[in-house]
């Protein structure tokens, strides 16, 4: 039975994947834009401490290895569907006006998103693509990836290993605090020549970002992110 | 391209490696909870002197090391009058039980320093914020703040309450936003004044509380008589703490220093003086461990029950004690931690009573 239930996901992935009018490529994400607004002034931490919380601007990051895979369905020759599983990542650091002036100390996490998009290119004939996309972008997780991390350490005269970056303990703790899963509501514009194309998107959380809502600490209220993401198509059905 | 996709993944997978836990190092506070004169003659006082000494690597409890052969007395000189102190006895007891406390924190207008003496103060805002919330529910606590000659004090939210978390954020504005410097002393006085009175009216327990949290004003300008209100807070059977967390040195005005000193001892309070000897990196967000260890247990000093050293000591003086003064004295503890031996001093204060 499971044999055959395993057979039956290997075809129906085979027939999606090798479907007429689907296009699959890699997504990689370098740079981002984002903005975390809190309800409060001030964020009450664990350890009875509090930093200054939000300063309602937007921010500019380089997300590290921001990367995944897209898979394209061309409905029409105009119209697209797309869907995604990508491991972002989300940085924060400025938003903590308290952190910014000291060093390194970021406010940063991966998720996996898993958008789902419907698009219009406009000029599907042309040399350079212009299109417009929009979405659900589902996302799930908060990772703490080694690859962003600004821990440091000493060897103490025990020749033990020892981390004088207290703040790991804030930074986990605000992490702690955001929902395991919320949505966000996606708008991009996308300019595309051969198989690569430039896109900016424009992501707001439309679902709840607290995991609780404490009413004596400040809670997150509103996400925005301003992502660039670079595709490039590595298997496309239709040129084929 | 197959392979450019395989190194994506893997180093995806790589990242997502978990961040090892941070180490955090050994640490101990030593305070004392009350002093108390046995006995004294002209030259001669014998003096009850309560301490603490609480281990991190005994889950903050009284350190496990025997310290009597590690005790060593000062000597020491004010003007022209020798101190010698001499240690009689030492054992460990348990402090009788106070019952349920209302206690209130005064605070003034931000942190009282000037900016680059940051480091000595890191961990006030931390340090009342946990004292209030390992305080409650079983007690109520307060928080005030020294305001303005027009209106010397102003009581935060409720007064007294049993929900820490009303505090939270007035104090991190009180904190972030406070000033560093003060020269006015004015208020303070009409503040403890009316806090007393306060105090009076809405404690529910009999066992009241008060911690100054103040320091370093430039000038210090007497409205009120002091030993009037060092009186007034002795009737009231009100019990004055002194958390000193920057230098004696660093006091920009000695007699505000001993008015807190002398209101302290007399009403027989906890005093504890932020030890110099512990390093941290407040650049990298760490936090003065000792001061936040001695603040969580405070409560249960206050409230009683608390399991403390006691010790004997007599204090010999070339000069003559004075009746209604306070004199203070200090001694060496050798530690050992984790890591290095350790002197502490440990100062204490004890008041010669008529």
């Amino acid at each position: 039975m499971r044999k055959f239930l395993i057979i039956l996901l290997l075809i129906v992935i085979r027939q999606i994947v090798f479907a007429q009018k689907t296009e699959i490529g890699i997504i990689y994400s370098p740079i981002l834009v984002s903005k975390l607004t809190f309800d409060e002034n001030y964020i009450i931490f664990n350890d009875y401490t509090s930093l200054t919380a939000g300063d309602n601007k937007f921010h500019a990051y380089f997300t590290g290895i921001s990367t995944g895979v897209f898979y394209k369905y061309k409905h029409t020759k105009n119209l697209f569907f797309q869907t995604e599983l990508d491991f972002f990542g989300n940085n924060f650091g400025s938003q903590i006006p308290d952190w910014a002036s000291s060093r390194e100390k970021n406010f940063t996490y991966s998720s996996i998103d898993i958008p789902l998009i419907c698009g219009y290119t406009f000029n599907p004939g042309g040399k350079y693509k212009l299109k417009i996309y929009g979405g659900l972008n589902n996302k799930f997780g908060k990772f703490i990836t080694a690859f962003y991390s600004t821990l440091s350490y000493t060897i103490n005269d025990n020749m033990n290993q020892e981390y004088y970056y207290a703040d790991i303990s804030r930074k986990k703790e605000l992490i702690k605090k955001i929902n395991f899963y919320y949505l966000n509501i996606v708008g991009a514009i996308g300019i595309s020549r051969f198989a690569t194309s430039v896109d900016f998107r424009l992501e707001k959380n439309i679902t709840n970002l607290n995991k609780t809502k404490n009413n004596y600490n400040a809670n997150f209220k509103d996400l925005f992110l301003i992502r660039l993401c670079l595709c490039h198509t590595i298997h496309n059905k239709i040129q084929n | 391209m197959k392979y450019f996709i395989i190194i994506i993944f893997l180093i995806i997978i790589v990242s997502c490696k978990k961040q090892e836990d941070q180490l955090v190092k050994n640490y101990f506070s030593c305070g004392v909870i009350s002093t108390e004169l046995l006995s004294h003659t002209l030259t001669q006082a014998v003096v009850k002197v309560r301490f603490f000494v609480l281990d991190k690597s005994n889950n903050g409890e009284l350190i496990r090391q025997n310290i009597l052969n590690n005790i060593t007395p000062i000597s020491s000189s004010a003007g022209n009058s020798q101190y010698t102190a001499t240690f009689d006895s030492l054992k460990t007891i348990t402090t009788p039980n106070k019952g349920n406390s209302s206690t209130a924190v005064l605070i003034s207008d931000g942190l009282d320093q000037t900016i680059n003496m940051e480091d000595y103060v890191n961990g006030i805002e931390p340090t009342v914020r946990k004292f209030l919330h390992s305080s409650v529910p079983n007690n109520e606590v307060l928080l005030a703040k020294v305001s303005n000659n027009n209106k010397p004090i102003e009581i935060i939210n409720n007064g007294y309450t049993r929900n820490a978390n009303e505090f939270d954020l007035k104090l991190a504005d009180i904190y972030k936003n406070g000033n560093y410097t003060a020269t006015d002393t004015l208020p303070l006085l009409d503040a403890i004044d009316s806090l007393i009175d306060y105090m009076n009216v809405k404690s529910t327990y009999s066992n009241k509380n008060l911690i100054i949290l103040y320091s370093r004003r430039v000038s210090f300008l007497q409205n009120l008589n002091l030993n009037t209100l060092i009186n007034k807070a002795k009737q009231s059977n009100i019990t004055c703490h002194f958390i000193e967390l920057s230098p004696t040195y660093t006091w920009e005005n000695n007699a505000l220093r001993t008015f807190i000193v002398n209101l302290n001892t007399i009403t027989n309070g906890v005093y504890f003086e932020k030890n110099l000897y512990s390093t941290y990196y407040y650049d990298d967000g760490e936090l003065p461990m000792e001061v936040l260890q001695f603040s969580g247990k405070l409560s249960n000093m206050l409230v009683g029950n608390f399991q403390c050293f006691e010790s004997i000591w007599t204090i010999n003086t070339t000069s003559t004690f004075n009746i209604g003064s306070v004199y203070t004295t200090s001694f060496v503890l050798k530690l050992s931690t984790n890591y290095e031996q350790k002197d502490i001093d440990i100062p204490f204060h004890y008041y010669i009573n008529p």
